[in-house]
């Protein structure tokens, strides 16, 4: 976590050219808030003065974006009910389609449905998120009107309209994972197969349905569903930009992406650092998953 | 005798490829065949061999290596395409100029600011953009950029990722845990994000200077060098695994009792070992690096303008999505078939290097 | 009881036809002890788990018949398989490390087996899992069938995976060199555990192995392959007083003794086994054979060539006199007997 907050800081405060105030204060900047920024910031002092004047004004979420003059914590609030919908959906219709498609492929391994499917899954892995949000954008909501154009509706106000709302952005999400996911789980359990304990459930005369749920698949799982919570947790932290941008969704991605178009600094330093944390929160958590799901680990630690 | 476990040592590679018999079917009894030495030989030369017989007979992945191939030619093709047939530049404005389609002139972006469509003829081929530049030129120039950032980044993951990987993997230690550390921070990143993040700081800075390298801010190298780092660890990781497991191996050990050097032992007995997993990760890391820089130029902080890519293509067209299409549309078919061609391409060199493994570029 | 004739399994790879079994043909009766002896790749494993059609797979054909029972087992429908594996053949695997799956308790894996082919509750399934774990030496086995495997030593798991070959009281038990992965003392441990279970019930056993050692202990009739085929075949106590066939004699001659006088060295068997891929014409074991002549590269039939002993098969073209000269020769220069 440190260490991440200090590459953080770095990238935004050391790697480039030219007066960090001239940059926090974005290009239309008059002297005196220039003047301003290097006394709030501390430009005038050292640099690890500054690395933890910094970080403190992270933690107490008093970061101000210099465009607009708001409170960057309270923007990136306002913005999470979106991206949580956003993320929470498109989780669960990946985790769960990449889980039926992959075990469907790797049931019919070398045959026309795994082969159809490994291709449809190349295909979606080779699309990136904000691709199938366009295209999906202009034939379901522009050629035909089935889904509302862009915005988000939050739940409390209109469920309906939320779930019309988010259909599109959940579908464009989903479909790098459940390519990715699909492909990771075929060939996991294509692995399993091999084992020597499905061999031995095949030898007990279990039907077949049962050795695919309860000894491949099963194994299988594991590991799929750990990277779950990793791609959850960057979808959460950030990784949502390219869709939430696409459909207007006014989540923390599309904020930091409003935030880049007009360079203002602030905003992307604390998101970013705010989305690496999660990601090495939800690492460990998974670890601690893990030690449920997979027995074997309970002994080595 | 079924279930035989390979041998361990240096000849692994080999029974690895041999215990797994037919294609891609499902096998559950493997059978150790050609024990004797003599007989192995006699099969073919080495490894690799077996390797392009396999990959020759998967038409599909030769299929789509082709198609990626024929884009690529396409997009270095693109100055020609430009001088002799579109006559244009791929940053020539032509806001009010006027084409003959069909025997009537038209205007190239209309009084509402609707640029035409494709005409399918030698001149605005796919159609023009907002500023009435020709949509086919760009697309073959951005094509270009793309391809020729996605080759340089995957050039320095590759590099970078392995040279981390082989140190910190063969020295372990202090090394590895500071290597390892620092590959777990850029790793804690969502990839989009800490590109996004690099890149706009770069931006805003107007380029990077390192020592006596002044790199501009609209230099093609500044995404490649983000992108790069941002995929070291995925290559780093993988190689450093496996060259812990290597340095243990019974022919390193005669080495080191030959009385070689370490960096001898790295070079001539470690490097060559792990030429199949860089084979296999390198058109994935090209593929996923020229996916991230659409996505950095997409969100703006990648290629700047006006050099065009099929990230800052998509971008600068979705405002017009409902009217012209072909604005997203064609850099997005163009995106997603380069990257199809090689992805399905590198599943067929996985195959045929080894049926079983599962090797993935995450997230 | 099982009566298997001229089965041939071969399996189709990149590098062509691999002929794993070639022409086995042998019978078990109720209560035996079979014991099939030979080298890896001399197609032991793959005889046994076709016989449970564990091998099949598009790559694979087979051909000849097995009938167990009222049962063809080769051409048997999947389904019809399903029913015979756990109630009438069961099979206990070599690596017990790898053959429990590793995230499912013991006690679910034998509960599982149970309620596949037997309507029971689960909670009566459980109490015959604790019952078994018991009869198979298992301690604390109310506690111990809620653990997992990697929670038990080697020893336990091979017993918890013999108690999971019992759970449907089989009539015949395919142990696939069920001691080759144990500690020597825990190997004897697992022997006695499979005699009583003879001594317990009428269950027939095969038991698939490489040691001379534990054929010497436990089987009633061995098996030797070699290179696919069957190469002798007898009671045991005739093989190992007088093998037959070259192949027999080098596998004896490779054993160490303990009893008899103290040998001059071990012998071992020059050259590699044999290609299935592309097998030496004629007999198998012919390169590697110190007595071949050319009546070798014709496969000799398998034939009971002793007046004294009907049921003592051999595969090789040696005359019962010469095989009496050479190997006496033989023993002689290697001191194995």
């Amino acid at each position: 976590m440190f260490a991440i907050s200090v590459f953080t800081f770095f990238i935004f405060q050391v790697i480039p050219n030219g007066d960090p105030a001239l940059r926090l204060a974005g290009q239309s900047a008059t002297p005196q808030t220039i003047a301003a920024i290097i006394k709030t910031w501390g430009f005038d002092k050292p640099v690890y003065v500054q690395y933890l004047d910094t970080m403190e004004k992270i933690f107490t979420g008093t970061v101000v974006s210099y465009s607009q003059q708001v409170n960057v914590l309270s923007q990136i609030q306002r913005g999470l009910p979106a991206t949580i919908s956003l993320a929470l959906g498109a989780g669960v219709i990946w985790l769960f389609w990449g889980i039926v498609l992959g075990a469907s492929s790797a049931v019919r391994a070398g045959r026309f449905t795994d082969r159809l499917l490994g291709v449809v899954a190349l295909v979606g892995v080779s699309t990136p998120t904000f691709v199938v949000g366009a295209v999906s954008l202009y034939f379901f909501a522009y050629r035909v009107h089935i889904f509302p154009l862009s915005g988000y509706v939050p739940f409390f106000q209109d469920p309906w309209e939320w779930f019309m709302h988010l259909v599109l952005p959940w579908f464009s999400l989903s479909v790098v994972y459940i390519g990715f996911y699909s492909r990771v789980l075929r060939s996991n359990m294509l692995d399993a197969l091999h084992e020597d304990f499905v061999r031995t459930a095949r030898a007990k005369g279990l039907t077949q349905r049962r050795i695919w749920l309860n000894h491949v698949l099963r194994t299988s799982l594991i590991p799929v569903i750990s990277l779950w919570g990793l791609d959850f947790a960057a979808v959460i932290g950030g990784g949502a930009i390219l869709v939430e941008v696409v459909f207007n969704l006014d989540g923390v991605g599309e904020y930091a992406a409003e935030s880049i178009m007009t360079l203002d600094i602030p905003p992307i330093l604390v998101i970013v650092m705010y989305g690496a944390f999660l990601v090495v929160l939800v690492a460990a958590l998974v670890d601690i998953l893990y030690v449920v799901l997979d027995p074997r680990v309970r002994l080595n630690g | 005798m079924t279930s035989a476990h390979p041998p361990e040592g240096a000849g692994s590679q080999t029974s690895l490829l041999l215990r797994e018999g037919g294609s891609n079917t499902e096998k559950t009894a493997t059978v150790v065949v050609g024990a004797r030495a003599e007989q192995g030989a006699s099969t073919g030369n080495g490894p690799y061999r077996l390797v392009l017989r396999r990959l020759r007979h998967n038409h599909v992945a030769l299929g789509f290596g082709g198609l990626f191939l024929f884009i690529l030619t396409l997009c270095l093709l693109a100055p020609v395409y430009a001088r002799y047939v579109a006559h244009v530049g791929p940053n020539t404005n032509d806001v009010t100029g006027t084409v003959r389609v069909g025997g009537h002139t038209e205007n190239v972006v209309s009084l509402t600011g609707i640029p035409i469509g494709p005409t399918w003829h030698a001149r605005f081929f796919l159609g023009a953009d907002q500023n009435g530049r020709d949509v086919a030129v760009r697309l073959l120039y951005g094509g270009r950029t793309s391809l020729e950032i996605g080759f340089m980044a995957a050039a320095i993951t590759i590099v970078g990722g392995v040279a981390i990987g082989l140190v910190a993997g063969f020295y372990r230690g202090v090394t590895d845990s500071v290597l390892s550390r620092a590959l777990d921070v850029i790793w804690a990143y969502p990839a989009v994000l800490l590109g996004v993040a690099i890149g706009t700081s770069v931006a805003v800075g107007g380029g990077i200077t390192i020592g006596p390298l002044d790199i501009k801010g609209n230099s093609l190298a500044i995404p490649a060098l983000i992108i790069g780092l941002v995929y070291i660890p995925y290559m780093a990781k993988p190689i450093r695994g496996q060259v812990l497991a290597l340095r243990e191996k019974e022919f390193v050990d005669a080495a080191r009792c030959l009385g070689c050097s370490s960096w001898r032992i790295v070079l001539s007995e470690i490097l060559p070992n792990l030429s199949s997993t860089v084979i296999v990760f390198a058109p994935l890391i090209i593929a996923g690096a020229i996916l991230l820089e659409a996505s950095l130029s997409f969100l703006g902080a990648g290629v700047q303008p006006p050099n065009a890519s099929w990230g800052t293509m998509i971008q600068e067209g979705l405002p017009l999505l409902p009217s012209s299409p072909q604005l997203v549309l064609a850099p997005a078919v163009a995106l997603v078939l380069a990257v199809l061609g090689i992805n399905v391409f590198a599943e067929g060199v996985r195959d045929a290097l080894d049926p079983r493994a599962r090797i993935s570029l995450g997230r | 009881m099982l009566q298997v004739e001229d089965l041939r399994v071969s399996f189709r790879t990149e590098e062509g036809e691999v002929k794993a079994v070639d022409g086995v043909s042998f019978s078990v009766e109720p209560g035996e002890i079979l014991a099939v002896v030979g080298e890896s790749g001399s197609g032991k494993s793959v005889t046994a788990m076709t016989l449970m059609g564990l091998t099949r797979s598009p790559n694979a054909t087979f051909g000849g018949t097995a009938h167990f029972g009222g049962t063809e087992l080769i051409g048997a429908s999947e389904e019809q398989l399903r029913r015979i594996r756990g109630p009438e053949i069961a099979m206990i695997f070599q690596n017990p490390m790898t053959a429990l799956n590793p995230v499912q308790r013991i006690g679910d894996q034998i509960v599982e087996q149970i309620r596949a082919h037997e309507r029971v509750s689960r909670a009566a399934a459980t109490e015959r899992a604790v019952q078994l774990l018991a009869r198979v030496g298992i301690p604390r086995p109310r506690e111990l069938v809620r653990s997992y495997a990697h929670e038990l030593s080697g020893g336990m798991r091979q017993r918890v995976m013999i108690g999971l070959a019992l759970s449907c009281s089989p009539r015949l038990i395919i142990a696939d060199e069920p001691t080759t992965a144990l500690d020597v003392t825990i190997q004897a441990q697992i022997l006695a555990e499979l005699e009583s279970l003879r001594a317990d019930s009428d269950v027939s056993i095969i038991l698939i192995t490489h040691d001379l050692g534990v054929v010497s202990q436990v089987a009633d009739r061995v098996l030797v392959m070699y290179g696919g085929r069957v190469v002798e075949q007898s009671d045991v106590d005739d093989l190992l007083d007088d093998p037959q066939h070259p192949y027999t004699w080098a596998l004896l001659a490779s054993v160490p003794r303990v009893d008899g006088e103290k040998p001059r060295r071990l012998a071992s068997i020059a050259g590699s086994p044999p290609s299935l891929l592309r097998p030496p014409p004629g007999c198998h074991f012919s390169p590697r054979c110190p007595h071949r002549y050319d009546d070798c590269s014709n496969v000799p039939p398998l034939a009971a060539k002793l007046v004294a002993a009907p049921r003592h098969f051999d595969r090789c073209w040696l005359t019962a006199e010469d095989k009496l000269r050479l190997r006496s020769v033989d023993f002689e220069r290697i001191g194995a007997k």
